[in-house]
C-alpha cells in the first residue's frame, strides 16, 4: 500500500503521538472483501499505528464479529472506535482523511489523556444530560 | 466536530459519531443534508454548521431534555440580573393572581407588573398550545417564529419583572370569599389574591374512553409536528375529520408505513384541498363512520378497537398500531371557575370589551374567553388589557399599594 501520508505529516504525528500518556486502540471493522473504501481506512490506521506504538489497530469482521459490532455500536463501515483503556463513545464511519483527519488525531489525544480540554465548571453542566445522547455530525471529506 | 466528541468525553451518555456524508448517503438523504457538517440528535433534531461547543450542548440539552434547559436558562438570566421571578409565598394575598401561563397570562404579567402590582403566576407549564405549533406565520413581526422560541421570548419577557411564579401544578378552582379569591392547586396548595386573571386557554379533547390519560405519551399524542419522526416506519392512528386531523396526516405521511385516519361521521370538516392532498397519499386509509371505543395493549400501546357508527360499513374491528393522534379540537380549560362564574354553551367564560366578567375583581382573557378568534396576537392584546382593566378595579376599591396611576403613559 503506497504512503498515504506525507513525510510532514507523519513527523508531526510522531511528535504528537510519542506524547500521548495511554495507547490509543483504534477499533476498525470492515468486511471482507473489503470494499475500497474500507481497504483505504485500514491503510490509514495501519500506517499511524506504524508511526508510533502508542497507537494500536484491532481488526474486526463486520459480519463474523457480529458480537463486537454491536458492542461498539456499529451499524455500518467502515468504522472506527476510537478507545483507550475506556471507550468513550467517539466512532468515525467512512474515511478518515482531508479535514477529517485532523479530528482522528484529536480524537485520539482526547481519548488518551481521558481529558475532553473543557473548563471544569462547563463539564459539570454537560452532566446534566441524563438521557442517552448519539451525536451523528454529518461531514464530507473536504 | 471537535466539540461532539468533548461533549462524548465530559458525558458517558453522549456518543459522538463523525459520518461521512458522501460513503453514506442513504443517512445523508434520510437526515436531508445538503450542506456540511450537519449534526443529528438522536436521529431526530438537526443542527446546521458548525457549533461552539458551549451552543451544541444548549441545542442537545434543549432536545433530550427541556426542562432542564430551560431550568439552566433561568440560572444565567438570573445571574446576568435579566430575571427577577420570585418564589411563590402561599398564604399571601396576593394583588393579582394570573392563571395560566400561555401568551395572554404572560401580557397579563408585563402589564401588571409594570404597575407595580405584586403579582403571582400559577400555571401547570408555560407556553401552552404555543408550544405545540411548530410554526407561526401570522404574530407581527416575527414571522415564520417557532411555537417554543415564541415562548421562550415572552418568558424572558415577563422574568425580567418581579413577580410570583408557581409553574408545575394545575389550578384545581378558584373562587370568591367575603374578601379575596381562593385559588386552591390540585396539590393542595392555596393561594389568595385581591383580582384574578383567568388565563388557562385551553386544551386538546380526549375521546373519553378507558384508560387514555395512561397512555397520553405513551401511544397517544396530540401534536403530529412534533411527534411524526417517532413514528417513522411505524403503523398509527389519526382520529378526527377536520383541518388539524388531515394536517397531522400529512405531517406523518412521510414517516409512517400506514396512517388510519378515523372520522365518527360521513363527511370530513377538513379544507378539500387538503382532504385530495392526503387521500392520494398511498399510505392513508380513510374510515368514516367510525369510532375508537378501547385501547388494545396491557403495559405499552399496542392498537385500538374500532366501532362502525350509524350503519358504517366498517366491520367492528382491531387495529394494530403503534400509536394514536387525537385531533378532535379544544375544550376550554376553565373546570376550575364553572362553581364561581356562568359558562356559555361551549364551556367558555363571557367577558366584556374591558375583560371583564360577571363576577367582580375576576378578569378573563385569551382562549378560555368567548372572545371572537382564538389567536396568539388576541391573547396578547387581551392579557393586556385584562391587567390594565385589574389594576384600575384595585385602584378604584383601594386593593393596592400600586403607586401607578391608570392608563399606561408613553414612557
Amino acid at each position: 500500500m503506497a504512503d498515504l501520508l506525507d513525510e510532514g505529516t507523519r513527523g508531526q504525528l510522531l511528535e504528537i503521538l510519542k506524547e500521548l500518556p495511554k495507547t490509543v486502540r483504534l477499533i476498525f471493522f470492515s468486511q471482507k472483501p473489503e470494499s475500497p473504501s474500507c481497504a483505504q481506512q485500514r491503510a490509514i490506521l495501519q500506517e499511524i499505528a506504524e508511526i508510533s506504538d502508542k497507537v494500536r489497530i484491532e481488526r474486526y469482521d463486520f459480519v463474523q464479529d457480529r458480537d463486537k459490532a454491536r458492542k461498539f455500536g456499529i451499524d455500518k463501515i467502515p468504522a472506527t472506535a476510537v478507545v483507550s483503556d475506556r471507550d468513550y463513545g467517539i466512532r468515525f464511519f467512512g474515511l478518515t482523511m482531508g479535514y477529517e483527519f485532523s479530528s482522528l488525531v484529536e480524537a485520539m489525544i482526547l481519548v488518551s489523556t481521558g481529558q475532553s480540554g473543557l473548563p471544569e465548571d462547563f463539564s459539570a453542566l454537560v452532566g446534566r444530560i441524563r438521557e442517552p445522547v448519539h451525536i451523528e455530525v454529518m461531514t464530507t471529506l473536504t | 466536530m471537535h466539540a461532539a466528541q468533548q461533549l462524548a468525553m465530559a458525558n458517558d451518555l453522549i456518543r459522538a459519531d463523525m459520518v461521512d456524508a458522501s460513503e453514506f448517503t442513504t443517512l445523508a438523504q434520510k437526515y436531508n443534508v445538503s450542506g456540511v457538517p450537519k449534526t443529528a440528535i438522536n436521529g431526530l433534531h438537526f443542527i446546521e454548521g458548525t457549533q461552539p461547543v458551549d451552543r451544541l450542548f444548549l441545542e442537545i440539552l434543549k432536545a433530550v431534555n427541556p426542562d432542564e434547559y430551560e431550568k439552566l436558562r433561568s440560572e444565567v438570566r438570573a445571574a446576568k440580573g435579566g430575571r427577577k421571578v420570585r418564589n411563590p409565598k402561599p398564604g399571601h394575598v396576593y394583588e393579582v393572581a394570573i392563571i395560566g401561563g400561555g401568551p395572554a397570562a404572560m401580557s397579563a404579567g408585563v402589564y401588571a407588573a409594570r404597575k407595580e402590582l405584586d403579582v403571582i403566576m400559577i400555571a401547570p407549564e408555560i407556553g401552552g398550545q404555543v408550544n405545540y405549533t411548530a410554526s407561526i406565520d401570522n404574530y407581527l413581526g416575527l414571522p415564520g417564529i417557532g411555537g417554543k422560541e415564541l415562548t421562550e421570548m415572552f418568558r424572558d419577557h415577563v422574568e425580567r419583572y418581579p413577580l410570583a411564579q408557581a409553574v408545575g401544578d394545575e389550578v384545581a378552582s378558584v373562587q370568591r370569599d367575603e374578601e379575596h379569591f381562593l385559588v386552591r392547586l390540585k396539590k393542595g396548595v392555596e393561594y389568595r389574591a385581591n383580582a384574578i386573571i383567568y388565563c388557562a386557554g385551553k386544551e386538546y379533547r380526549r375521546l373519553g374512553i378507558p384508560r387514555e390519560e395512561q397512555f397520553i405519551g405513551k401511544g397517544i399524542a396530540f401534536c403530529a409536528t412534533c411527534d411524526a419522526p417517532l413514528y417513522k416506519g411505524r403503523r398509527v392512528a389519526v382520529v378526527g375529520g377536520g383541518n388539524s386531523a388531515f394536517t397531522a396526516a400529512r405531517d406523518l405521511v412521510g414517516f409512517a408505513s400506514d396512517i388510519y385516519l378515523i372520522h365518527r361521521r360521513d363527511a370530513f370538516t377538513a379544507d378539500a384541498a387538503l382532504v385530495r392532498e392526503v387521500s392520494k397519499a398511498g399510505n392513508v386509509t380513510l374510515f368514516t363512520k367510525t369510532i375508537v371505543t378501547e385501547i388494545l395493549g396491557d403495559e405499552t400501546f399496542e392498537g385500538i378497537r374500532l366501532a362502525a357508527v350509524d350503519n358504517g360499513a366498517g366491520a367492528d374491528q382491531e387495529l394494530k398500531v403503534d400509536g394514536m393522534f387525537l385531533e378532535i379540537g379544544l375544550i376550554p380549560n376553565s373546570a376550575p371557575v364553572k362553581a364561581t362564574v356562568e359558562l356559555n354553551e361551549r364551556g367558555e367564560i363571557p367577558i366584556n370589551h374591558r375583560n371583564e366578567t360577571a363576577v367582580r375583581g375576576l378578569f378573563a382573557a385569551g382562549d378560555v374567553t368567548d372572545v371572537f378568534e382564538k389567536q396568539i396576537c388576541i391573547a396578547v392584546g387581551d392579557g393586556a388589557k385584562a391587567a390594565l382593566a385589574a389594576h384600575e378595579y384595585l385602584l378604584e376599591h383601594q386593593l393596592t399599594e400600586s403607586k401607578v396611576k391608570v392608563g399606561d403613559a408613553w414612557e
